[in-house]
């Protein structure tokens, strides 16, 4: 279940769970091929799911997801980077990082992984996701029953604790992306007021395309007159761009 | 991306609303780009 729900994309953290399902198989109380079928099962229905949705929908349905993230902002352009970089492995590897997990599955859509590859790729991914984490649990059985024990001593004051901690973490991400949001409000642009002075050839404007490779493999087309500098680029290429102009950056 | 921009003295920075995706719903003119610089850039290191 809790596989299920985090590749879903819920905040539901599966690993303790699949630590301590190790640690429990470890100790002999439970039987530990079952519990590890039943993981790499139910991570691959979300995951089609997602992959089916990023195939049809395209760079929206990423969009979308990374909303519900923390770091809406890096969460696209860390999975297209991961993407460029590592290609299909990158679907091998994503669920080891928070967040990635569920949108690498649209991002392979995207990009256009034939549907077998990306099932033979997420059933290897999840059995080696699964079996990392619920490996450790077995391995460490023994110790992580000691940290369960004194953490059950602790009782509520350490449920309370991470709790706060937790509940602090996210409330100061959401206030530095209200203020930053805020400010980008203010000077943001609207495509018709774009048309309206490139149409009059108004040339206090310049407008700069941010995409990333893949995405203008997906998306081929481009504003006329865009410069484009992919967003890992501007700082190599910042001295392109004029300081007397408006400087219009769109990405997908 | 625009913080980024600002952070480094681009002052003078408009995100555009809705993207290329409202640019393109909007069906405003587009030019095509063209998949060999893509790819190039795809294999450019760094």
């Amino acid at each position: 279940m809790f596989v299920l729900a985090e590749q879903i994309g819920l905040p539901v953290p599966a690993v303790p769970v699949l630590l301590g399902v190790g640690a429990l198989a470890g100790a002999g109380r439970m039987t530990l091929a079952v519990a590890f079928v039943a993981a790499v099962a139910a991570s691959l229905p979300p995951d089609l799911l997602w992959y089916e949705l990023g195939r049809r929908r395209g760079g929206r349905i990423l969009g979308l997801l990374c909303r519900i993230s923390l770091e809406p902002d890096s969460c696209v352009r860390r999975t297209e980077n991961l993407f460029i970089q590592r290609g299909r492995k990158a679907l091998l590897i994503s669920k080891f990082f928070p967040g990635l997990s569920t949108v690498a599955p649209p991002m392979a859509g995207m990009v256009g992984i034939a549907r077998w590859q990306f099932i033979l790729l997420d059933i290897a991914a999840a059995i080696l996701w699964a079996g990392v984490w619920m490996g450790l649990g077995y391995m460490f059985s023994d110790a992580l029953e000691v940290v369960a024990s004194r953490a059950a001593r602790l009782g509520n004051w350490l449920g309370l604790i991470l709790g706060a901690m937790l509940v602090s973490y996210i409330a100061i991400k959401f206030v530095q992306r209200q203020r930053f949001l805020r400010s980008l409000r203010i000077a943001r642009i609207t495509p018709a007021e774009v048309k309206s002075r490139l149409e009059s050839a108004d040339d206090t404007l310049f407008v700069v395309d941010t995409r990333s490779a893949l995405d203008v493999r997906a998306v081929p087309y481009a504003i006329p007159g865009a410069l484009w500098i992919a967003a890992e680029d501007i700082d190599r290429r910042e001295r392109e761009l004029p300081r007397d102009r408006d400087i219009v950056v769109y990405c997908s | 991306m625009a913080l980024q921009l600002k952070r480094n003295g681009i002052t003078r920075v408009r995100p555009l609303h809705g993207g290329l995706a409202l640019w393109i719903d909007s069906a405003y003119p587009t030019t095509e780009v063209k998949p060999a610089a893509t790819a190039v850039a795809l294999e450019e290191p760094g």
